[in-house]
């Protein structure tokens, strides 16, 4: 998935694609060398270092609270229960994930609508501090948002929409847009200019032809900086602090601080319930992408 | 063929620059192509050729000077009103289509001679378009599963598929390998002259621009130096460019001066010219006398082994051995290097002393200070 994540795309995708070998063959299944055990283990290892937290964040969210404080085995839970999970469900965090789903998507079809447009504009067409205004742009991401915390709090009071989605996808698309237009633009890039001026040529209109030719081809791209943009926004945390509460329009990551500083003590069964459902989400959108970039690389690649 | 055509222009360029940043790409270039007329525009890489196309295509705009199309100012128009075919060099195949919908694009377009056009009448045509380029096979497939020859062929068939008034050709056949450039060159020519369409053409090839052209345009850094038949382009060229552009191997050019009538080799320093034959000046000419390049082809030169007096002395350099072809030698004059045919009999040694023979009504005589061809001087007779 690494060529997924890296800004040329499609490109670089389909040789991806093609260079992967097929292991399941005999003649592969025979060349077990002492590098390929060792590699196996190095990978066993890493697999092992990422993925234990995410099982025991499960089995802990399976277990009754009693059994998580004290000792026993942390590899496999002695018993059962589902009680977090109907807790967690039938709480008032629930809107806290249909919130930060709102938001996230909402705010990611924004911005990577808007920055795929930008992003054209900035690659296919000349005119005077392009590069400035791309730059300037891309500083608007420079600034840690914590600094701007308290003018952005006043103004989102300002305007009224405090402890609303709309200050939160406003808040979102803003500031993913720069990150949006600087990905998008390296995907623009990678379209060459003569299919382009070839559809010109075959009778279509600029924006006749961005629609049909471009587009088209800048779906992995959308897609990948779809996934970007999307768990940044379903991950902030700052911006929902200040601008929302859990009354309100406040979103997971504040569900789970709210739970960690319960009057009950850190309620460890909820918060692994809730973070197990934050990373359901994620998994089927990054489920989607997969098999659409899997489509997508199928179509062919953009070889003149 | 020439006469059954209308007299018609159907793209005219009046005076048009083009310049990118401080790079001229087109100074003040005026041309016309007639209706059903093939013109082939052909010059080395950078010369400008395929700015030309763009700027027809409506893909540049000129910086200064008219487009006209058909008989209207067109300068500023987009490539999508213009009626304009138009392949490109590197094909410019749609990637997220199947070959099928890659030339049904132009005819889905809005374009105004093709909007309206039902999908039964879509499919004919590309049927039609497909069959003629042997093709027809290959419409459910995609892009990337094509070779180059095969990709040659669909961008040709989206070109030519809608109803133009003009086909742009940008160098169709320069990634082919050898062997299928020779035979798509075939394959073009018949159907250039079946199809009777306007088409622009260009190449780098002189060889493709002679196959295929009713016309020649030599161009060299964004000025057109010559238009003509491939006759007039090889027997009359008008600068020194366009005769050394033209035939294989190069024409070889060697300095000369003229004075008092007579064309001398070297320069008119030199103590030891030598008088190569008188000047026939055909009409009153204003070259009085002076510099000149003199040139000639390495087929119209030639050592028999006699080392007869006159000709161009000069030293074997080497002998080019060609299977399918007479053999030539490379000798060095002291100040050019030429090329000369071989008779079967000659075996010169390298290094060794040759007279090479000159056909001296075939020395083209050019201006060493313009380049240009003094048309009307033509050496004759025997050397004084």
């Amino acid at each position: 998935m690494t060529a997924t994540t890296s800004t040329s795309g499609h490109f670089e995708l389909k040789h991806t694609h093609v260079d992967v070998p097929m292991p399941d063959t005999t003649e592969q299944k025979a060349k077990w060398t002492v590098g390929r055990i060792l590699a196996h283990i190095v990978l066993a290892i890493f697999g092992f270092i990422v993925l234990f937290p995410l099982y025991w964040m499960f089995i802990t969210s399976i277990r009754p609270q009693a059994a998580i404080s004290t000792a026993g085995s942390i590899l496999w839970p002695e018993e059962i229960t589902y009680e977090n999970y109907i807790v967690v469900f039938e709480s008032h965090l629930m809107p806290g994930i249909m919130n930060s789903l709102i938001a996230g998507v909402v705010s990611t079809i924004l911005a990577v609508g808007i920055g795929t447009l930008a992003a054209y504009g900035l690659e296919r067409y000349r005119f005077r501090g392009r590069e400035d205004l791309a730059f300037f742009i891309l500083s608007q991401r420079m600034m840690p948002p914590i600094a701007i915390a308290i003018p952005i709090l006043l103004l989102i009071r300002f305007i009224g929409v405090n402890d609303t989605l709309l200050a939160l996808i406003l808040l979102y698309t803003v500031f993913n847009l720069p990150l949006a237009v600087w990905i998008m633009r390296s995907f623009v890039r990678s379209v060459p200019v003569e299919l382009e001026e070839a559809a010109h040529v075959d009778g279509y209109r600029p924006f006749a032809v961005f629609r049909k030719v471009t587009l088209p081809l800048l779906t992995v791209g959308i897609a990948t900086t779809s996934i970007f943009i999307f768990i940044f926004a379903w991950n902030e945390f700052l911006f929902a602090l200040i601008t929302t509460t859990m009354a309100g329009a406040g979103t997971l990551p504040l569900a789970l601080a709210t739970l960690a500083g319960s009057p009950w003590g850190v309620e460890w069964g909820k918060i692994m319930a809730l973070s197990t459902l934050a990373i359901v989400p994620v998994l089927i959108l990054y489920g989607i992408v997969v098999a659409f970039l899997a489509k997508g690389v199928g179509l062919g690649g953009v070889r003149g | 063929m020439r006469t059954e055509r209308e007299a018609q222009d159907v793209v005219e360029l009046r005076a048009v620059s083009k310049r990118f940043d401080k790079t001229v790409a087109l100074n003040e270039v005026s041309i016309s192509v007639q209706k059903g007329e093939c013109l082939v525009l052909a010059g080395p890489s950078g010369a400008g050729k395929t700015t030309m196309l763009r700027v027809i295509a409506g893909l540049e705009r000129a910086d200064d000077g008219t487009v006209m199309f058909e008989g209207k100012l067109a300068t500023k128009d987009g490539p999508w009103a213009r009626r304009v075919g138009m392949t490109f060099e590197h094909y410019a195949l749609y990637p997220h289509l199947s070959v099928h919908d890659n030339i049904a694009f132009p005819l889905r377009s809005k374009r105004a001679e093709v909007a309206g056009m039902s999908e039964s009448e879509i499919e004919d045509r590309i049927k039609q378009i497909t069959e003629m380029l042997g093709i027809h096979h290959l419409l459910d497939r995609q892009t990337d599963q094509l070779s180059g020859g095969q990709r040659q062929r669909v961008s040709l068939a989206r070109c030519l598929v809608r109803d133009a008034s003009i086909y742009l050709l940008d160098e169709p056949l320069a990634h082919l390998d050898a062997k299928l450039r020779m035979s798509m060159r075939t394959e073009f020519k018949r159907m250039v002259s079946s199809l009777r369409a306007t088409m622009i053409y260009v190449t780098h090839d002189y060889r493709e621009a002679f196959a295929l052209g009713d016309r020649i345009a030599v161009i060299r850094e964004g000025v057109i130096e010559q238009v003509g038949t491939q006759e007039e382009i090889f027997e009359q060229p008008s600068t020194l460019f366009v005769a050394r552009f033209v035939g294989n191997p190069p024409m070889n050019v060697v300095g000369g001066f003229v004075e008092d009538g007579l064309v001398r080799l070297g320069s008119a320093e030199d103590d030891d010219h030598r008088a190569l034959g008188a000047l026939n000046v055909q009409s009153g000419n204003a070259f009085e006398g002076g510099p000149v390049w003199l040139g000639i082809r390495p087929m119209d030169c030639w050592w028999d082994g006699s080392n007869r007096n006159g000709g161009l002395s000069a030293t074997v350099r080497a002998v080019k051995v060609q299977q399918d072809a007479a053999q030539s030698v490379i000798a060095d004059t002291g100040r050019e290097v030429v090329q000369a045919t071989l008779a079967a009999q000659a075996h010169p040694a390298f290094g060794e002393k040759i007279n090479i023979q000159l056909d001296l009504s075939k020395i083209l005589v050019f201006e060493q200070l313009t380049e240009r061809r003094l048309g009307d001087i033509a050496v004759q007779g025997a050397p004084a």
